[in-house]
């Protein structure tokens, strides 16, 4: 046998095991995680939804990132739970989303989280999920197309690390409870690190309410998180609902933006409508946590705190927290 | 057609290689030169389809001239420099129209203030190299070098498909002779080097080139944004791109290489680990062999010959042609005052060098390891200095680097030398000494990039750099001569048809395989 044959042959036979050694281990819970670097949030819906029809985890977190990195599923509702919160994904998308996830079947328990960054249906840094259905879509309907997905991600160095992670117990609960848990490299090293950290994420914050000035603008927003208490009311869903505490330098951007009133605003339509569709359907009105302004978890200093890794994001300390605070108001 | 892409490893290669091995053994030589031509196309094609027009327009002008220039009589000298002159400025504006257009229309309007629009030009690939080789082929016919020629082979001497978009630049002579043995050059042996150098080759490029420009690409973008950088980001950012660029067109070489080997062709080496150079005359005698060769053979030597005629002073004799002709190579690499000022620099340092070796009365120990350590790094810490104004935007960009690194937008040293601050910032206040970590390289931090993450991947890189055999000399395993040119056999790391290549190339080829971006093009293929 030449040389090249052989080369070939042990080509193949080098993608062959790593093809077979991704498909034991699994690294992204295939079926259900497509995670890829480069379009994030796009797989994280198609995979989380993907997850949710398989498994129909009788308990959710919904939300955008904050809820998606700071909440561990485990912890928070344990078995039978699922993070099914999507980075950067805003209000009328997470009807749509929970539209899907309730078209297949209904769950119990629902966290359901309310950032103002969400409410902002233009807000730039999120990508838009319309073509989600298109692409989602396209997965259910071609077999190729799915295999061609399979392999594409097997096939992938990212995958094959994640397979080594799981074959030595480093895998963290991502691939099996949709909980992306921050990791110490994900903070910054140093303070000022931190701090650069802390601003950059208000800058984002920024970009992402700067064309908005008026209440009238969220309202598309407000009549969505309508129609998911209404639908849960209807449903017998178990619903939470958070303000989630963002830390105080997004309050006093805000405020420099002058959209603190109609922050107040929004809570305040959102708590009324929940009143309003409780005595409509006769339910005992769900809990609303709002932490969502000046407290003993926000104040602390950005820069300096263990809750938060930036400004716009919390760890999951402050999820166990979220928790706790919640079996307070029931009780 | 990107070489390092799943649409050319998993179908274009493969089809050729299929096609080309039943053409070559059973069809004449004009069909295998049309097989050539048609998968060339194709592959040119692939990038921008309209541009296949182009290139054919490009081929039958100047095969028109060269056919004129070919049936004058050596008396008919006048007649046939005209043609040459007419050929050689049709190319030259055709070059120029699609390359420098918009940077002499930007030049205007600094100049007089002007505010003529730039037109909407979108540079056809690969137009440096092909018209280079053209205006090189034009010479050659005239000076009867190149005697006799047919349409279908010179067709195919300009686009063969793995030299045509970042060369190397080849000479008719070379690939006609190499084009009448293909019959007896596609055998196993050369498939089995050429698959080996373009594993090789396509490691170099997804798995270190790639990485490397991801994380240059953020400190030089940081850069074009308005920020200066510390005093260690800066020379982290210069020796990123010097070494990316390194991997970048060794990768694409070591390629266009294998895969003409595997097609039974033998095209000159372009890359000759340059970074080994001991000075920069040896430098430009290894990286981008081909061109260097072709501006000496075209512009130096016959300035210089002209000029040694002229009988004029032994500075000028040795400057001005050295400068004409890397002023060139500057504008050659791309249409802006950082490609020019690039020129200029290795210029003057070729010049330098130049006049050093003439005017040395005492020849300094080539032997001494020591003296030759000397000699490489300092030839390497030059090529890294010209490199920042090479990738950087704008001149303002690379001159913010530079005071970057000699410590004039701030250093950045560990907090525990805290008490240092006041005493440097006191008698140095220029230098803005901060105390925020030893490894921070911008002021506000390394944004997305793992430091650690980098320096391995540098220190490693270097280790290839430096201390190992280049992928010619690696694959002499197979057999002495692969190449036209001398190559030196090394000691150690020699591949050949055991385990340990097979089991070393697969993994290689695997990781690639699994990292390849295909977004990622090559640096060259801008030019």
């Amino acid at each position: 046998m030449n040389f090249s044959t052989k080369l070939f042959i042990f080509i193949v036979f080098n993608f062959m095991i790593i093809l077979g050694f991704n498909v034991i281990q699994d690294p992204y819970d295939y079926r259900t995680q497509v995670s890829k670097k480069n379009n994030l949030e796009k797989n994280m819906y198609i995979s989380k939804l993907n997850h949710i029809r398989k498994n129909k985890p009788s308990k959710l977190i919904m939300g955008d990132s904050i809820m998606a990195d700071g909440i561990n599923p485990l912890s928070y509702f344990g078995p039978k739970s699922y993070n099914a919160a999507i980075y950067g994904i805003d209000i009328t998308e997470t009807e749509k989303y929970f539209n899907e996830i309730t078209n297949i079947y209904t769950p119990e328990n629902i966290l359901f989280s309310v950032n103002f960054g969400q409410l902002n249906v233009n807000r730039p840094a999120k990508n838009t999920y319309d073509h989600f259905n298109e692409y989602d879509g396209k997965i259910r309907k071609s077999k190729k197309y799915l295999f061609y997905l399979f392999l594409k991600n097997h096939l992938d160095l990212h995958a094959l690390k994640s397979s080594f992670k799981i074959l030595f117990g480093k895998a963290n609960d991502f691939n099996l409870h949709g909980f992306n848990n921050l990791k110490n490299k994900d903070f910054g090293k140093t303070p000022s690190d931190r701090t650069a950290q802390c601003n950059v994420s208000i800058g984002q914050l920024e970009k992402d309410l700067m064309d908005f000035s008026t209440y009238s603008n969220f309202e598309d927003s407000i009549e969505s998180i309508k129609t998911i208490i209404e639908y849960s009311y209807l449903n017998d869903i178990n619903l939470d609902i958070i303000f989630p505490p963002l830390n105080i330098l997004a309050y006093k951007k805000i405020d420099e933006l002058n959209l603190s009133d109609s922050f107040v605003r929004i809570k305040q339509s959102i708590d009324s409508a929940n009143s309003d569709l409780a005595k409509i359907y006769n339910k005992k009105p769900y809990k609303i946590l709002d932490l969502a302004n000046i407290n003993e978890i926000t104040s602390n200093q950005c820069s300096q705190s263990i809750y938060y890794p930036d400004a716009m994001h919390i760890t999951p300390i402050v999820g166990n927290m979220i928790q706790a605070k919640f079996k307070n108001i029931r009780n | 057609m990107n070489f390092a892409s799943f649409q050319f490893i998993l179908i274009f290669a493969p089809v050729f290689f299929i096609v080309w091995r039943f053409i070559v053994l059973n069809t004449l030589h004009e069909k295998q030169l049309i097989t050539i031509i048609l998968f060339s196309l194709l592959f040119y094609g692939y990038f921008v389809p309209s541009y296949v027009v182009l290139i054919i327009g490009s081929i039958l002008f100047n095969y028109f001239i060269s056919k004129i220039l070919n049936l004058n009589k050596p008396s008919d000298s006048s007649y046939s420099r005209m043609v040459l002159y007419f050929g050689v400025i049709g190319n030259i504006v055709l070059l120029g129209y699609f390359k420098y257009t918009n940077f002499f229309i930007e030049e205007i309007n600094i100049l007089i203030g002007s505010s003529i629009s730039e037109k909407n030009i979108i540079l056809p690939l690969a137009i440096s190299f092909f018209t280079f080789q053209q205006i090189g082929f034009l010479l050659d016919v005239y000076f009867r070098k190149v005697k006799s020629f047919s349409f279908v082979k010179y067709f195919a001497f300009v686009t063969f498909f793995p030299q045509l978009i970042a060369g190397p630049i080849i000479k008719y002579n070379l690939m006609s002779n190499e084009f009448d043995k293909v019959k007896v050059n596609t055998n196993k042996l050369n498939f089995a080097i050429g698959i080996s150098i373009f594993i090789i080759g396509l490691a170099k490029k997804v798995i270190i080139a790639d990485n490397l420009g991801f994380h240059s690409d953020y400190f030089f973008d940081f850069v074009a944004n308005g920020n200066s950088l510390y005093l260690i980001g800066s020379w982290v950012a210069a020796l990123l791109f010097t070494v990316q660029i390194y991997f970048d067109f060794s990768g694409y070489c070591d390629m266009a290489f294998g895969l003409a080997k595997m097609a039974g062709i033998t095209i000159p080496i372009n890359f000759n680990s340059p970074y080994k150079a001991k000075n920069l005359i040896d430098y430009w005698q290894r990286w981008h062999i081909t061109l260097s060769k072709f501006i000496n053979e075209y512009i130096h030597l016959p300035i210089s010959i002209s000029l040694a005629r002229s009988r004029v002073n032994i500075f000028i004799l040795i400057l001005f042609p050295v400068i004409v002709a890397f002023t060139i190579s500057g504008i050659w690499h791309g249409a802006g005052r950082t490609f020019l000022i690039w020129g200029l620099m290795h210029g003057a340092g070729v010049s330098f060098n130049h006049l050093v070796k003439h005017f040395s009365k005492k020849k300094i120990d080539g032997s001494s390891i020591i003296i030759n350590i000397l000699k490489v790094s300092l030839t390497f810490i030059f090529v890294l200095f010209t490199m920042v104004m090479f990738r950087s935007q704008s001149v303002a960009d690379a001159m913010s680097i530079y005071k970057s690194m000699i410590g004039m937008n701030g250093i950045s040293i560990p907090s525990t030398y805290l008490q240092v601050e006041a005493i440097i910032n006191k008698f140095l206040p220029f230098l803005s000494v901060h105390f925020d970590g030893l490894l921070k390289v911008t002021p506000s931090g390394g944004g997305n990039l793992s430091l650690s993450e980098v320096l391995v991947l540098l220190f490693a890189s270097l280790i290839i750099i430096f201390f190992l055999p280049n992928s010619y000399q690696i694959t002499q395993g197979f057999c002495q001569k692969i190449t036209h040119e001398k190559i030196t056999k090394p000691k150690y790391l020699l591949a050949g048809n055991n385990l340990a290549t097979l089991t070393i190339l697969s993994t290689l080829a695997v990781i690639s395989f699994l990292m390849m971006n295909t977004t990622v093009k090559f640096i060259y293929f801008q030019f």
